[in-house]
């Protein structure tokens, strides 16, 4: 015990005069916090389009204003489609729509007239929503139209969402607790990823398993500091999230610790591993962003929806710690503590970073003897 | 298997993963207890590996070590409460104070509290640190690194010491007070390994034990060994310059002289046996007294003899006196900070020049400067009358260059080693295929061509790169510390390489710790605080600090002497 | 000249050597790039499938019925067993077993029957809100299918307004693994180039064989274009494994040139290999060029366009990224696999990534000079 608390000692003196940890933990999530908040935005945009109008109808113009007066879009408007062909090659136009010659006059007889919409199917992030805001643009459009001349709007349906957590479905609100999963994989891969190495390089590895301290104990040192070094990130992330970016907190900050905690176990016990796998620092590297960052970011759900993938990359995610975090830190944001799902989140992380750390005990033992 | 015996080492083998050779070969050895031991050998002979066997950071394959009875497979963990283990590079935080390595150390070691205080004033009184305190370990020079080492591995109040190389790349001041030190602790009954590479320290151990590639050559009291070469070792006076030289290959051809080396303006060989005649040179030889490295070559047989094949195919330089290397008011500054001042100094075709001085005193500076890895602040430097500065590719196509550890590409082969260096100073083509053969025969590199440069033991890897370094026939060859850690033998034939390359015309600069290497200079320059203190040949420096009490001084003797005046120059 | 040229070949042998020679370097060129394109490439898709849906029907009439009838056929949604009262639905909710809750009303189907205005609940999870902006809509799209279809029973022909028809120029059925091939591209290429110039000089100064290299009569250009083409030829060699896979594997259609393609891969390349190279000069270990290349790394991901707009960004931050060579390689590439870009089109985006290339590389080599003192 006693040995423990002299290396934990050394290793907090070591990392406070040591700059990149301290750039790692301290700098580097602020700036990925600025990054996923500011550059990482699945809300309505501005979206460059273009109108083809092809006549002047009272009709189309004033559909064209309905355009251009929606927040949405910066409507480029123009006579014939061909005129836009190049701009959505080069993608300075997201998105086109057509209206065509007859538009007001085929409306007037109650004929059906339609509306093309192109849009640039290379983006497919856009497309959909493109589309969607334009026919939605239609249809206020329609649905003023139709108010004007004291009709009723047609349809005998309509829906009445209601959002739960997030009312106003602000992308942010989701992605910001997700991408705090994100900034924490990486602090913690990178910051175990090349722990032992450098231990090794430095040859003080040697004369510290010469002193009575076993090799399990030297590590278990190291992890300590590194773990709460990184809770110390995760606290700075929330702080950001709720003070700066004003995201709802709604759960507990125990929980939070808790869930990170977990969490940090995980995603510790995969950059060790990777250490200990590899031999040299380049290779390392290499695997801790290909397995570290690159899957939390894209296999997590904090963007892309897991139940949309395939079935069988559904099933590797289950083994990607990340999933588990950026749910339940969704959750704790936004809805508070819900605790079945938050044990059911840490007991799947926890198995993962059990099973990280016990193939990396059984490669470290073998090697050394 | 004597009564007394502390150490007990029985057929013990450890191969490691990709190396050809296995580091431990059937070793067998035993200690006694008390006082000190010297486990002598060059690097790669298996000092560190049995060091670390016998605390158990290893594992051996076959065979079995005992300390004080305790196995070292089994009972590691009682061995390593009783001993304590300093390392190379000694161990140290570099990040930590010198008081928080030793809290460290004393926590790890259970020391308990109450008596801390007063161990730790008592060590850091006798290495003489106390003033260094709060100064991180980082920031030590050499000498206190090591001092440091010493006191934390003494806080458990150990039995036994293993210290692996406490002297290595240690300016000789340092390396003769650690040696005090540790001499007065095993004279209070302490049993102290001391592995080393040094054979001047070995003579003075208690007994030794030698290690070559990973074999006991040899154990017992110095003084034996010494016996084995008693009235074999002759001098012989009154040669300069490439004269040395060529007497020296001369006498290395004769079948009567197993061993030869330069010491200053004297060629000293070891006969074959007692009495023999020498044929080749008459004169006026007189016996010498042997030192441990002329019991170690005897002991394996002789060093390596006959011409160097690599320098007799060499093309000779041009029988001028030109000026090769030329350094003129040398300077030097980073920031305030003045590293280098002033130097200038010329080396004419053909001779051999060393630097030497203190780590830190700008000997490196200068020698980098001189080869082109610093731009000088001011002054020129220059290579066969061309500015580094102005016209480097010119300059630089005329340098070989050898570094330190050789700063070879590990992860190639040696052909591809040798194709890219060759490469790089423009052999193309025929020329380049026939040189690249040359030095696979000259150096016997014919089963390695293939072999990852990182596996090679270390003599090959040192006599790869000198084979880089002189594939394409540079007028002016460069040294860094060309032989720190290597075996006499191993370090014999380079210096028949060399040598014989001095002959033919190639100018060398050198830098150096050993000061036997020193002696095989024409002229030498002392460099220390950045400026250049003492120069001339090593006989006329032994001959400044020559006086009643020291007659004959080594160049060792110089060295510390010379460093001693300067310092009082500067109070 | 040739001098110049048989000392480039000799750094450049050297370069590749070190890659190629032993099987693991060898291996995690080829291996790293597979996986991620295995595993990611089906991964990137902002479609909504199998959404989880419970659906609470107060309502026994025929139009609650039909409704809850056709939100079941769908293959977007599947529904839970709509045995759930109001609370367990919400637990569900919370729970995170459902994404969508469909509340249909008592008196729904009445008021669809006389047209007086039936309305549907839709309770969803706002912790998923992108999901659930998506799954609104295909809900929506449902029901005003089945509106209309009411609206066509009263009065045949008359339309529900104004009809839209939607094309996907480029891919038409919005296959989202054609746009993300060419995108996986650039970010392996990415990685890969920038991992590998990052640490090279870094490792060569740490282990000493840097100082060679200075020793030796090569220019501090000769050292840089000997690092800069082989990168650029491991640049090369894994975008033609990627193409190679994403046409035999995917089906991704090639309209524009496949040489244009390379041209991309070789300038965006040159670009990321000038900031790696520059990382490389300015740390000493290998352990700082690994932060420095992260640190570069994860940016250009996040705020490229590849997960999210840029036109989603504030207006400054839109600006800054064109910065970002990532942006202009997404761009370029997407554009020339499914656009046929012309060359016009594609130099408007590959200017920018040249001379972020030449200002990146002039300054190492301007640090260069200056820490040879």
């Amino acid at each position: 015990m006693r040995i423990l608390r002299a290396l934990i000692v050394k290793e907090f003196i070591q990392v406070k005069r040591d700059p990149a940890t301290v750039f790692v933990t301290l700098l580097l999530p602020l700036v990925l916090m600025f990054i996923f908040g500011y550059g990482v935005n699945l809300d309505v945009g501005r979206f460059p389009i273009g109108l083809v109008v092809e006549s002047d109808e009272p009709e189309s113009v004033s559909l064209l204003t309905a355009f251009s007066n929606s927040k949405s879009f910066d409507v480029v408007s123009g006579r014939d489609i061909r005129e836009f062909e190049a701009d959505l090659i080069a993608g300075r136009l997201k998105g086109l729509a057509v209206v065509p010659a007859d538009f007001g006059r085929k409306r007037a007889v109650g004929q059906a007239s339609a509306i093309q919409i192109v849009t640039d199917g290379t983006e497919a992030n856009t497309a959909a929503l493109v589309r969607s805001y334009i026919q939605t643009t239609i249809a206020q459009w329609e649905a003023g139209q139709l108010l004007e001349q004291g009709r009723r709007p047609n349809s005998p349906i309509s829906l009445e969402p209601r959002a739960w957590f997030n009312p106003e479905l602000t992308s942010r609100n989701f992605l910001l607790p997700g991408a705090i999963a994100v900034i924490l994989t990486i602090t913690g891969v990178i910051l175990t990823a090349l722990v032992i190495a450098r231990e090794w390089e430095r040859g003080t590895m040697e004369s510290l398993m010469s002193a009575p301290a076993s090799v399990g104990q030297i590590i278990f040192a190291k992890l300590f500091v590194y773990f709460s070094l990184a809770l110390f990130s995760l606290t700075l992330c929330w702080a950001v999230a709720v003070h700066w970016y004003e995201i709802p907190f709604r759960g507990s900050f125990l929980a939070l610790l808790a869930l990170g905690s977990v969490f940090l176990v995980a995603a510790l016990g995969q950059g060790l591993l990777i250490s200990a796998l590899t031999k040299n620092q380049y290779h390392a590297a290499e695997l801790a962003m290909i397995t570290g960052f690159l899957p939390s970011f894209l296999l997590s759900g904090v963007i892309f929806e897991i139940s949309s993938m395939p079935l069988a990359l559904q099933t590797v995610t289950r083994v990607i710690p990340a999933r588990y975090f950026v749910s339940s830190l969704q959750t704790l944001f936004l809805a508070g503590n819900v605790w079945p799902l938050f044990v059911s989140s840490m007991l799947h992380m926890a198995l993962i970073g059990l099973a990280f750390f016990f193939v990396m005990a059984f490669r470290t033992v073998k090697k050394v003897a | 298997m004597s009564e007394s015996s502390f150490i007990v080492v029985k057929n013990l083998t450890k191969t490691f993963k990709g190396q050809i050779r296995p580091a431990l070969d059937g070793l067998e050895a035993e200690v006694e207890k008390g006082g000190m031991i010297g486990l002598v050998g060059p690097d790669g002979a298996g000092k560190t590996t049995l060091l670390r066997l016998l605390i158990g950071l290893l594992v051996p394959e076959t065979g079995s070590a005992t300390v004080d009875g305790l196995d070292c497979r089994k009972e590691a963990d009682r061995i390593r409460l009783m001993s304590g283990y300093m390392p190379q590079k000694f161990g140290l935080y570099e990040d930590l104070t010198v008081w928080e390595n030793l809290t460290l150390y004393a926590d790890l070691r259970n020391v308990p509290k109450t008596s801390r205080a007063a161990k730790f004033d008592e060590l850091l009184a006798f290495t003489d640190l106390d003033r260094f305190k709060t100064r991180l370990a980082g920031r030590l020079s050499g000498g206190m690194k090591q001092k440091l080492g010493l006191a934390c591995v003494m806080l458990s109040t150990p039995k036994l010491l293993l210290l692996d190389e406490p002297s290595v790349g240690v300016d000789p001041i340092s390396r003769r007070e650690l040696w005090r030190m540790v001499t007065k602790l095993s004279d209070d009954g302490l049993t102290v390994v001391w592995a080393t590479s040094y054979l001047d320290e070995a003579e003075k151990c208690a007994s030794v034990i030698l290690l070559h590639q990973g074999r006991n050559l040899f154990s017992g009291p110095p003084a034996e060994a010494l016996s084995r070469v008693e009235g074999r070792c002759l001098a012989l006076g009154g040669l300069v310059g490439q004269e040395r030289r060529l007497a020296l290959t001369e006498l290395l051809k004769e079948e009567a002289v197993i061993d030869g080396l330069i010491q200053g303006g004297d060629i000293k060989i070891v006969a074959k046996a007692k009495g023999s005649p020498v044929r080749a040179r008459q004169g006026a030889w007189r016996p010498m007294k042997p030192s441990f490295e002329d019991a170690f070559i005897d002991i394996l047989g002789g060093s390596s003899m006959g011409e160097s094949e690599l320098a007799k195919r060499m093309e000779n330089k041009p029988d001028d006196d030109a000026v090769v290397i030329e350094a003129k008011n040398l300077t030097k500054r980073f920031g305030d900070f003045v590293a280098v001042q002033n130097n200038t100094f010329q080396i004419r075709r053909g001779r051999i020049f060393g630097l030497l001085g203190p780590n830190g005193a700008g000997k490196s500076t200068t020698f980098k400067m001189m080869c082109g890895l610093l731009s000088p602040t001011s002054g020129t430097a220059a290579i066969a009358g061309f500015n580094l500065l102005n016209s480097p590719s010119k300059a630089r196509s005329r340098i070989g260059y050898m570094a330190q550890k050789f700063s070879l590409y590990e992860q190639l082969s040696v052909a591809q080693n040798l194709n890219f260096f060759s490469g790089a100073y423009g052999l193309h083509g025929k020329s380049q295929k026939e040189q690249t053969e040359l030095m696979k025969q000259v150096f016997g590199l014919a089963p390695y061509m293939n072999v990852s440069a990182a596996n090679l033991p270390l003599g090959y890897k040192q006599r790869l790169a000198l084979a880089c370094a002189v594939m394409h026939q540079p007028e002016a060859l460069f040294l860094d510390e060309p032989t720190s850690g290597v075996d006499p033998l191993t370090r014999r034939e380079f210096w028949l390489h060399i040598n014989h390359l001095a002959i033919k015309g190639m100018t060398v600069m050198i830098t150096t710790h050993f000061m036997e290497e020193a002696e095989y200079c024409d002229e030498i320059a002392l460099i220390y605080r950045g400026r250049n203190i003492a120069s001339g040949s090593p006989d006329q420096l032994k001959a400044m600090v020559a006086s009643e009490k020291l007659k004959e001084p080594a160049m060792e003797d110089a060295f510390i002497e010379l460093i001693g005046r300067a310092d009082l120059e500067e109070e | 000249m040739t001098a110049f040229l048989r000392r480039l070949k000799t750094l450049i042998v050297k370069e590749l050597l070190i890659l190629l020679r032993d099987a693991k370097g060898r291996s995690m060129l080829v291996v790293p790039p597979l996986l991620q394109l295995l595993l990611f490439a089906y991964a990137v898709t902002l479609e909504v499938r199998d959404v989880k849906v419970a659906i609470l029907n107060n309502d026994a009439g025929i139009h609650s019925q039909a409704v809850a009838r056709r939100i079941k056929a769908s293959p977007y949604f599947i529904v839970a067993e709509s045995t759930l009262n109001q609370s367990e639905l919400e637990e569900a909710l919370v729970n995170q077993e459902i994404l969508l809750g469909l509340i249909l009303p008592s008196d729904f189907s009445a008021k669809a029957e006389n047209r007086t205005g039936a309305s549907m609940q839709i309770l969803s999870d706002g912790r998923k809100s992108n999901a659930v902006q998506i799954a609104t809509a295909y809900v929506a799209e449902i029901v005003s299918q089945y509106a209309l279809e009411l609206a066509e029973a009263d009065r045949p022909g008359v339309g529900l307004g104004v009809q839209t028809v939607g094309r996907h120029w480029f891919n038409p059925n919005l296959t989202y693994v054609w746009t993300i091939i060419p995108s996986l591209m650039c970010i392996i290429t990415l990685l890969m180039t920038l991992n590998l110039s990052a640490m090279s000089l870094a490792r060569e100064k740490e282990l000493g064989t840097f100082e060679q290299l200075l020793v030796a009569p090569f220019s501090p250009a000769e050292i840089i274009i000997g690092k800069l083409a082989p990168a650029i030829l491991l640049a090369s060699f894994e975008s033609m494994l990627i193409y190679g896979l994403g046409r035999l594997l995917y089906g991704v259609p090639m309209r524009g040139s496949f040489l244009l393609m390379m041209m991309c891969v070789i300038i965006f390349s040159f670009s990321i290999i000038g900031f790696g190279l520059f990382v490389s000069s300015i740390v000493k270990t290998q352990q700082q060029a690994i932060v420095g290349a992260f640190m570069f790394m994860v940016p250009s991901v996040a705020l490229s366009g590849f997960a999210a707009p840029v036109e989603n960004m504030p207006l400054w931050l839109q600006r800054a990224v064109i910065m970002n060579p990532l942006k202009h390689a997404l761009i370029m590439l997407k554009g020339v696999f499914l656009k046929n870009m012309p060359a016009g089109e594609v130099w408007l985006n590959a200017w920018p990534l040249l001379v972020i290339g030449v200002l990146s590389l002039a300054f190492s080599g301007w640090l260069f000079r200056k820490n040879l003192g």
